[in-house]
């Protein structure tokens, strides 16, 4: 009969396997993803026009590197492919992605911003574009408070308006203008 | 040519030249501890300010921003991780662990000591043997550099983890990235996908961003996110053992001067530079290091 010890190192190991496991798992995941790409842009690259001068073409670098890249990331798969089976079964595997996105929501809400934020850019200028990204951002991370939004307010004004004028008074350095908004 | 290395100095030992050569090196430094500000444009951004200057004192300025700047980007990889300028990434390496292991004043002195001891020593060597390097320089082609890339290439074997499959994936998505934009021979746009923003290319610094500098900000915020947010990244008072820590640094006279070696080495060939040049020193010193393990342990390697 196993003593109390001995159960809790048993448990302690399953659950260290499982938990390398849904690493493991992770890393499949971008491997395939990597692969996948990898593959899509050698072959991309190999349709590159070729030219008399230069037999080789611009694309047989490029064509090269993610051909290797593919084949990297095919050994990294299969690797952990066979890691997932010694570490056993994957219980709880939705939770676990739960839980992970939950932990990064704010990380993803940022991404999020970062692109709506450069597909602005271009339409209302750099400085409310960035004023308006740095205080939801801040927000997001500090929370909502009457300290916060004073302390947001004020590195956003600095860091968007503060430094167009900066740079446009000093250094005569332009920053990008946007059409409807001129700031 | 000691008699103009002494006029020259005589010139440089002015009193008005010495502050405006102090307000360039302050500046470079306040502009290369941020990140994505890089010394190349923090000079651009002095050259119109030099306008009203003397020669002496512009040449002065500028060279005070660049020298200023290369040792400004290590504020920012040893506090936030994030490399100021390119040449500071392998500072990120073992001075950021050791910062927010406690040590943020020894992490930032024996940078900057370094970068001290290491620019005397690379300046001693340029004024000596600067014409018969520059003549072994420009004697350097294609085979020479294919060679000092290949070579620049092998450090990817001695950064890797725990995981040499994990570190060559990385490296050749770095090389996947590089053939982003035109072909260097004839110039044909390669995988832009007609996007006006990856007609250039990929800007050197602006991968160096994206990689260190998000990630280490999702870190943060991911951090937060789990309820780990509330501590400060560094204490709020550094403690700086300036003595003590220039000791230490000279304590290991061979490493640097073998970097600083490496340095003048890489710097002296067209195209090369302190990107290169700071990760194959970084790669010699933990090579001969007897406590190679001591990495990212927040402890020197020497």
């Amino acid at each position: 009969m196993m003593s109390p010890n001995g159960k809790s190192a048993a448990a302690d190991a399953s659950a260290s396997a499982a938990m390398r496991a849904k690493t493991e798992l992770a890393r499949l995941i971008s491997y395939v993803v990597f692969g996948l790409g990898s593959v899509y842009l050698s072959v991309r690259a190999g349709q590159l026009p070729t030219s008399r001068w230069e037999p080789l073409g611009a694309g047989s670098f490029p064509k090269l590197v993610f051909a290797v890249l593919a084949v990297l990331c095919l050994i990294a798969a299969v690797r952990a492919v066979v890691d997932i089976r010694k570490g056993g079964k994957l219980d709880g595997l939705g939770s676990a992605f739960c839980q992970w996105i939950k932990v990064r929501r704010v990380s993803f809400a940022i991404f999020g911003l970062l692109v709506v934020y450069l597909l602005a850019l271009p339409v209302v200028g750099f400085s409310l574009a960035t004023f308006v990204f740095l205080m939801i951002a801040q927000l997001l991370i500090a929370g909502i408070s009457k300290k916060t939004i004073i302390q947001s307010l004020i590195a956003a004004l600095i860091f968007s308006v503060g430094l167009n004028m900066l740079f446009a008074e000093v250094f005569n350095v332009f920053l990008p203008r946007g059409v409807l908004f001129a700031g | 040519m000691l008699d103009a290395f002494l006029a020259g100095a005589h010139q440089v030992f002015a009193f008005d030249t010495l502050i405006y050569m102090l307000i360039g090196s302050v500046a470079g430094i306040v502009a290369a501890a941020i990140p994505g500000f890089t010394v190349t444009m923090a000079i651009i951004l002095t050259l119109p300010l030099t306008f009203a200057m003397g020669p002496l004192q512009g040449v002065s300025v500028m060279l005070s921003v660049y020298v200023g700047g290369y040792t400004g980007g290590l504020i920012s990889a040893a506090l936030l991780g994030i490399p100021g300028t390119p040449s500071s990434v392998a500072t990120t390496f073992d001075a950021y662990p050791m910062a927010r292991k406690g040590e943020p004043g020894r992490a930032l002195s024996l940078g900057i000591w370094s970068s001290f001891f290491g620019t005397v020593i690379s300046t001693i060597v340029l004024i000596v043997a600067a014409p018969p390097l520059a003549l072994i320089a420009v004697k350097l082609g294609p085979w020479e550099y294919f060679a000092l890339i290949v070579f620049a290439l092998t450090i990817v074997a001695s950064l890797v983890g725990n995981s040499l499959l994990r570190g060559l994936i990385a490296g050749v998505i770095g090389l996947g990235l590089a053939t982003v934009g035109p072909d260097p021979m004839m110039g044909r746009p390669r995988l832009t996908f007609d996007a006006d923003m990856l007609m250039a290319g990929l800007p050197f610094l602006v991968v160096l961003i994206g990689i260190f500098a998000i990630s280490q900000l999702m870190g943060e915020v991911e951090d937060h996110g789990k309820g780990k947010g509330t501590d400060a990244l560094i204490p709020d008072v550094i403690e700086f053992k300036t003595w003590a820590v220039m000791r230490e640094v000279l304590m290991h006279p061979v490493n640097l001067v073998r970097s600083s070696l490496v340095g003048v080495f890489i710097g002296a060939l067209p195209g090369a530079g302190g990107s290169i040049a700071n990760l194959l020193a970084y790669d010699q010193a933990k090579r001969s290091s007897k406590n190679p393990k001591n990495l990212a342990k927040a402890r020197p390697m020497v």
